[in-house]
């Protein structure tokens, strides 16, 4: 990344989660999708929260926005932005935070837009629902931000319906309606998954620019160690439902503690490719309903002491590394709980 | 969209045709000989073979079938039994009393129906939800003409708000008017219950789209999402449904026309039906279906409209 | 909710069999039995539902009525699953040519109100109950070739159908073994569902007066007898309308709960 950013890492922290647990109602007990989140998010950087499918990143990000809130499930612990608790906000007043101030780009861009409504008012709807402007400076602002996300020809596709666009234009539709409020907080959840191998790196390498142009700090959710490399200043790694690891992204690969980390990054042949296999890693995630309440990850790692069996690790102070795990018990005090 | 009417069209076509061929098939099984059942039991065997001949039952089938068409084409739908009047005439006189009343009870399933079905739908799983769902399910078992007597009882006998004796013909607006709210609430109780279980679950579906959850992300208004979003897609499926029920409206139509004594289809269907009137029969069977398929037709039309996907396919 | 519905509806259509089964020792009176001395008599401990217009005792001839809704309901619907099932069957795990004339078949018969063609064949062959039947049958075939040929569309391209054919397995084998038994679920729920439509349709045709001929008491007869005397003896077409509507909201509460039992994502569909 650029050395500016690098002074800016100390900066005040935007964003920040602490024991975030969502739980879902299963019958008649509750169980928890996530538990010990903590994370912060600092102005200006970009945090990479990796891991495998179903380890409960997207989940997080959907529970930042308050989106989730479907009945049978419920949300504790601290979502703290810019000195706002979202944690229990109620819809009504979150409604003005989301897409203003923080807004989140999907994952899968075919189903992410509306297939009756066209692009142009889609884009517009985002200005509309937070500013009091006039229809015609909408139409304005929205051929602006097409432009500014590489839609050619805006004032032709403004009236086309999301079906007539191809998969890497439908996600720059998107990442155009998550801008249009200039957020400070843009939570993006594998934004370039879904596409061609050459339309990915391209949208990444907008997706950045976009970035340091807009001033805003990006939360990057993906599932591979190579989108990490080209896009993170820091990471927080998670693994079935827990953060077990944060720290600077170059910290990352060069030490990473967490065994399962460590897992992650050898299972890479290489940082360049980003198609890589995570299944290498020895034995399955457990599933909610059976998640341990000591170490998650006991059953696969390869550095299982009897204790990882009995009590979850607090978080674990190493050099600037946080990490859940009781290898590190000696090294340094406790920083968590 | 010129493509896909076209297509539409040309399926309706073919349709048609089939139906068609069944109409006059059907006709061909009826026991007797058509000549003998129009000319009585007390003809003379020379005046049925001359009747024969100017039918053109001595042809062979398919010359039939062929005339048959044309005939139909040309606005000859065949003589009454009965009343020794054109089938076509006797059927146009009593049909816009049906359309009257099958139009207005698809509006008062529409509007009953659907906002039942998008308040159970965003109630999901609470008491408003079993409550649309449980009366949509009494609603369903109703036979037409139990909820026809039971309405007429309460409302026309009981507590005389409404017209006993049908004023459909004839009267002031307002007697017609009158006459016509029975009859709509009783067909329309089936569409509405038809209607709001369509909605609700398309609602359901819906609201569980991705794009829902963008538009929530942009922060637009609860109102918004559910109108703009949710219900312009929902609302899609539902029209296909509605067409397809309009097929089972009009053979409820029947049974409440006979009910309430209202002049239409239904109660000359009836009327030919005990008189073995089988000119007429043949000729409301081709009605029906001419129908069904218009109304096919348009709801397919429709969608193209609502779904601007449709267009390039 | 699913559970509890089809249990209720279930439980329900189970008593209204055995009441009519056991119609003969349920029954206060000869059903068919004429006493013009207590014609039109309203409710009372003799007559627990009163008496039609020639002093038949309603509710006997309710219970009797039971057997024929029942019956032309159950036989036709069993028919038309079958006929229908098999056609579905068969175009989807066939495809091309058969696949093409089934839906046009079902679409045509599809295309006409099913009450509408049901007296056209009914009013042309006779009310007797064999037509009736038929006549029902026909109407409700399309219904079932539509549901089961869906499902073995998708049936066919599963790994362990190619898996049967891979091994030699015959068609009709294959048919019978591995697609029926996975679409059956979703045939016995539409069966349930049309099988109360089918006593609707039995009962509108008998009001119109193309039901099982006199004396036999069937529901949708005494409707239309009871009608005429709407205005001073109600009860004639009250109770028998009753009965129809528990015994068709019972079928339909019950086909609606299986439904949601067998496929959770359609809940309150229809």
């Amino acid at each position: 990344m650029m050395p500016e950013n690098a002074v800016q890492s100390a900066k005040d922290t935007i964003l920040k989660v602490e024991d975030l647990r969502i739980e879902f109602r299963i019958g008649r007990k509750w169980y928890a999708a996530t538990r010990n989140v903590d994370f912060e998010l600092k102005a200006d950087e970009t945090l990479a929260l990796v891991g495998e499918s179903g380890c409960g990143k997207s989940i997080t990000c959907r529970a930042i926005l308050g989106l989730v809130d479907e009945p049978g499930s419920r949300t504790r612990g601290s979502i703290n932005f810019k000195g706002q608790e979202l944690v229990g906000l109620p819809d009504r007043k979150f409604q003005h935070i989301r897409g203003k101030d923080l807004a989140m780009i999907f994952q899968e861009p075919m189903t992410a837009l509306n297939p009756v409504m066209r692009v142009g008012e889609q884009i517009s709807e985002a200005i509309t629902s937070h500013m009091q402007v006039s229809g015609a400076e909408a139409r304005r602002r929205t051929l602006e931000l097409m432009e500014s996300v590489r839609i050619p020809a805006p004032e032709q596709r403004y009236r086309d319906y999301p079906h007539q666009f191809s998969g890497g234009m439908r996600q720059r539709v998107v990442i155009a309606m998550a801008l249009a409020c200039q957020p400070s907080v843009l939570l993006a959840d594998e934004p370039t998954t879904a596409l061609d191998v050459t339309i990915q790196a391209q949208v990444l390498s907008e997706l950045r620019e976009l970035r340091e142009r807009n001033q805003m700090s990006v939360i990057f959710i993906t599932h591979s160690m190579g989108v990490v490399a080209a896009v993170a200043d820091r990471v927080a790694v998670m693994y079935a439902g827990e953060v077990v690891e944060v720290a600077e992204v170059e910290t990352v690969f060069k030490e990473p503690r967490h065994p399962y980390t460590q897992a992650l990054l050898a299972s890479i042949p290489s940082v360049e490719s980003d198609k890589e296999d995570l299944q290498v890693i020895p034995g399955q995630v457990p599933s909610i309903v059976d998640f341990p309440e000591a170490c998650r990850f006991a059953e696969r790692c390869p550095h299982v002491m009897p204790r990882c069996r009995q009590e979850a690790p607090p978080r674990f102070q190493v050099g600037s590394t946080e990490v859940r795990c009781w290898l590190y018990e000696s090294e340094n005090g406790e920083t968590g709980q | 969209m010129l493509r896909y009417v076209t297509i539409k069209l040309s399926y309706a076509m073919v349709t048609l045709f089939a139906v068609m061929l069944l109409v006059f098939m059907l006709a061909r099984v009826i026991p007797g000989d058509p000549a003998q059942l129009m000319l009585g039991d007390q003809a003379s065997q020379s005046a049925i073979d001359s009747l024969r001949e100017r039918l053109g039952l001595d042809q062979p089938l398919y010359l039939q079938f062929l005339d048959f068409l044309t005939g139909l084409a040309q606005g000859d739908w065949g003589t009454s039994l009965y009343t020794r009047e054109p089938v076509l005439n006797s059927i146009l006189e009593v049909l816009p009393y049906t359309l009257e009343l099958t139009a207005a009870s698809l509006l008062f399933g529409a509007v009953v129906g659907i906002p039942f079905g998008i308040w159970a739908a965003l109630h999901r799983n609470r008491f408003i939800d079993y409550a649309t769902r449980i009366g949509s399910l009494l609603g369903l078992s109703f036979p037409a003409f139990v909820s026809g007597i039971m309405l007429l009882l309460v409302f026309g006998i009981w507590l005389g708000w409404f017209p006993v004796l049908s004023t459909a013909r004839g009267g002031s607006f307002e007697d017609r008017l009158l006459s016509l709210a029975l009859p709509t609430v009783n067909l329309g109780i089936l569409m509405a219950a038809y209607i709001a279980r369509m909605t609700r679950s398309s609602m359901l579906a819906v609201l569980g789209e991705d794009y829902v959850q963008t538009a929530r992300a942009k922060g637009v208004a609860r109102h918004l999402i559910i109108r703009r979003h949710a219900l312009r897609n929902a609302i899609i499926p539902v029209v296909t449904v509605i067409g397809l029920y309009v097929g089972i409206l009009i053979g409820n139509s029947v049974l409440t026309e006979i009910v309430f004594n209202r002049p239409g289809i239904g109660k000359l269907i009836v009327g030919s039906m005990n008189q073995r009137d089988y000119p007429m029969l043949q000729g409301l069977m081709v009605l029906y279906t001419l129908l069904v398929i218009l109304v096919n037709l348009a709801t397919d039309l429709v969608y193209g409209l609502l779904d601007p996907r449709v267009k390039y396919q | 909710m699913g559970n509890t519905n089809s249990l209720i509806g279930m439980s329900v259509f189970l008593l209204i069999v055995i009441a009519a089964l056991l119609a003969p020792i349920f029954a206060t009176h000869d059903p068919v039995q004429q006493n013009i001395l207590f014609r039109l008599q309203g409710p009372s401990a003799e007559h627990w539902m009163g008496t039609d217009a020639v002093g038949r005792d309603i509710y006997s001839r309710i219970l009797y009525g039971a057997r024929i809704s029942l019956i032309i309901g159950l036989v036709s619907v069993g028919l038309a699953m079958i006929v229908g099932t098999a056609m579905g069957v068969l175009a989807g795990y066939y495809g091309g040519k058969i696949d093409q004339l089934v839906t046009q078949i079902t679409d045509v018969l599809l295309a006409f109100p099913s009450l509408i063609l049901g007296l056209m064949i009914v009013a042309i062959l006779g009310p007797t109950m064999p037509n009736l039947i038929i006549a029902i049958a026909l109407t409700t075939v399309p219904q079932f070739a539509r549901v089961a040929r869906a499902p073995t569309l998708s049936l066919r391209e599963r790994d362990f159908i190619q898996a049967g054919r891979a091994l030699g397995y015959s068609d009709l084998r294959i048919m019978y073994r591995h697609v029926l038994p996975n679409i059956f679920p979703e045939v016995l729920v539409m069966g349930s569902l049309w099988l109360a439509t089918a006593i609707r349709v039995e009962a509108s045709l008998a009001f119109i007066g193309l039901g099982v001929r006199p004396p036999t008491p069937t529901w949708g007869g005494m409707i239309r007898d009871g009608f005429k005397n709407i205005l001073d003896s109600p009860w004639l077409a009250i109770f028998p309308s009753l009965a129809i509507l528990i015994l068709v909201f019972a079928l339909n509460m019950l086909g609606d709960g299986l439904r949601d039992t067998v496929d959770p994502r359609l809940k309150g569909e229809k």
